[in-house]
């Protein structure tokens, strides 16, 4: 569904990302771990098309990312941003409706589908809220339920690709698993979903394949018993680390020493 | 705890009664005081092109084409500033940022300088209204590619070009006051403070289409503008054609807000403060608050203006000073709840 072959991107001049090789099958979930800086923000953008490319191509559903139109590409695609700059007070609603501005799909099917994405997050009972009135991690769920909203239907899209920038930075425990379960239940949907994570064990308990980027190079991947190694952490994120096996998932486990 | 806005249909109901009266009132007052009931049958003489008694006169010639016009340049200008707000995702931007209205004032200033003498009518519309048109559009345009590069135009850019054009436009400015004549000056600075005495049908008519211009097209970037206020990427992300959308914006506004320098001199607080009421009171869905922002900027222009005319009846005041001493106590009494508004 997705097909990323030699890209490199220089947004501002510096190349940040080069040699970028990555595949992604419809219902496949695709992390991308790496220290700061490593480009992993920019790889997301660049695979949203909010950043142009400098080399190689992207291909969404066969055909060049960058000629598909905006809103059949927003149909398609939806990207949850690190941190959001959202100022004015809308109600928590709202915000999330704002998700299914580029669909035609109706008052009444939208309010349906609001209401599920808000379910989904955790955040029904905030709805009337406003959102300059929310913590972190409220203001997060609400920005996680606007994408899902986003890309809710698989009857508005042929192809649905949901991309997420750190989705469990601000939150607790329950919601972090809740995330995870709802990113399970999409890619059991067909959507595709790349996601950029700082905790290991979350990239390893979900993905199917992980990226591992450093200074703008794809340095490993694969799935996460190939890629999470003591030799990765080492070479990569200069630490020791300890990789066990998850007592009940079988897969890796990374310990701190 | 609940939001605390206001039913928005409610503040649509108050407003849309709010302004035949705002009308009305302006058609009654004056230094000649016509009583309500005079007033509505002049208004049905000049209706049925009766120009017979001296309240049809009075009305038909003098005050219904000038509140007309500070209705309609009262909407332009509360519309641009919320569209402006939302653009650039600023509660304090106004219609002036992007150089506009020092621009049109340059303009004016010049056409003033160089027609010393009587102020010769162009069909109505003098020729100072057109230098200020064109000096309005010239600084917009001038604002607009210093923020546009390859890669798009740069909303930050913008505000900085057009704080920095504006300031040229002002210095400018002041150099032509430094080298004119007091007489000059006098004119230069009456018409600074703006002011609807000019009115006339042929004014009336550009400030229409003007208006209909602004008033259709704008509603239309509503739900982009919405997107917008996420932040740009986000906007992007959710099918908004970005640089499509600024430069449709900064067009339709220049024109607006031109249009309104040029027929009526500038009247500050209208385009800053207006949105701003109204999003306390009915929230920053733009689906709601372009118009509700165009119906409040026509209600407080028409109660000012009339304030400015009965005041000192029969001089006048610069109807600017009366927008910011009706609409600042109001605007006060908002701030001072603001926690209750989320800002």
């Amino acid at each position: 569904m997705l097909t990323v072959t030699a890209a490199a991107a220089a947004p501002w001049g510096t190349t940040l990302l080069q040699d970028i090789e990555l595949e992604l099958a419809e219902g496949e979930v695709l992390a991308i771990i790496g220290p700061n800086g490593a480009g992993k923000t920019t790889l997301l953008h660049l695979l949203a098309g909010g950043i142009a490319l400098a080399q190689g191509t992207i291909k969404l559903a066969g055909e060049p990312l960058a000629q598909w139109p905006h809103l059949k590409k927003a149909r398609a695609v939806a990207l949850l941003p690190q941190n959001s700059t959202l100022s004015f007070p809308f109600r928590v609603e709202e915000v999330v409706a704002l998700g299914r501005s580029p669909h035609a799909s109706g008052a009444a099917a939208d309010k349906k589908i609001v209401d599920s994405a808000m379910q989904t997050t955790d955040i029904l009972k905030l709805s009337g809220r406003l959102y300059t009135q929310l913590s972190g991690g409220e203001k997060q769920r609400v920005q996680l339920a606007r994408v899902l909203a986003q890309i809710w239907r698989a009857e508005d899209s042929d192809v649905r690709l949901l991309l997420l920038d750190e989705p469990t930075n601000a939150l607790d425990l329950a919601h972090q698993q809740m995330i995870v379960h709802s990113i399970r239940q999409l890619a059991a949907a067909g959507c595709g979903v790349v996601l950029v994570v700082h905790d290991f064990n979350l990239a390893a308990s979900v993905a199917d394949e992980i990226i591992v980027l450093d200074r703008g190079q794809q340095v490993r991947k694969g799935a996460p018993e190939e890629v999470l190694t003591a030799d990765t952490f080492r070479q990569v994120f200069a630490v020791d680390a300890l990789i066990g096996t998850h007592p009940r998932s079988g897969r890796p486990l990374v310990i701190q020493p | 705890m609940k939001h605390s806005t206001m039913a928005p249909r409610r503040v649509f109901l108050v407003l849309w009664l709010l302004l035949p009266l705002a009308l009305l009132m302006a058609l009654s007052n004056g230094a000649v005081n016509l009583g309500f009931i005079d007033s509505a049958k002049g208004l049905l003489a000049t209706l049925h092109a009766d120009a017979g008694s001296q309240a049809a006169v009075i009305i038909g010639q003098i005050r219904l084409p000038r509140a007309l016009l500070a209705a309609l340049v009262g909407g332009i200008l509360a519309i641009s500033g919320a569209a402006m707000q939302g653009l650039f995702r600023n509660p304090l931007a106004d219609p002036s940022l992007i150089g506009v209205t020092a621009g049109a004032s340059l303009g004016a200033s010049f056409a003033i300088v160089s027609i010393s003498g009587p102020l010769s009518g162009l069909s109505g519309i003098t020729l100072v209204s057109i230098g200020a048109f064109v000096g309005g559009l010239l600084a917009v345009i001038l604002v607009y590619r210093l923020a546009t590069s390859t890669a798009g135009t740069s909303v930050a850019t913008m505000l900085l070009a057009g704080i920095a054009i504006s300031a040229l436009a002002g210095a400018a400015g002041n150099l032509l006051e430094f080298y004119t004549d007091n007489d000059t000056l006098r004119r230069i600075s009456l018409w600074r403070m703006g002011g609807l005495d000019g009115a006339n049908y042929e004014r009336l008519l550009a400030a229409t289409l003007v208006g209909l211009l602004v008033f259709t097209t704008l509603p239309r970037f509503a739900i982009a503008l919405n997107a917008l206020l996420l932040g740009e990427s986000e906007a992007r992300y959710l099918g908004v054609d970005i640089d499509k959308i600024k430069f449709g914006l900064v067009v339709i506004v220049a024109i607006g807000v031109g249009a309104s320098v040029a027929l009526a001199g500038t009247i500050a607080f209208v385009g800053l403060v207006i949105p701003h009421i109204m999003r306390m009171l009915i929230g920053p869905d733009h689906r709601r608050l372009l118009p509700a922002s165009a119906l409040a900027g026509a209600v407080l222009l028409l109660v000012a203006d009339t304030a400015a005319r009965v005041v000192m009846a029969p001089a006048e005041l610069p109807v600017g000073i009366v927008t910011a001493l009706l609409g600042v106590p109001f605007f006060v009494s908002l701030l001072r709840r603001r926690g209750q508004y989320g800002i």
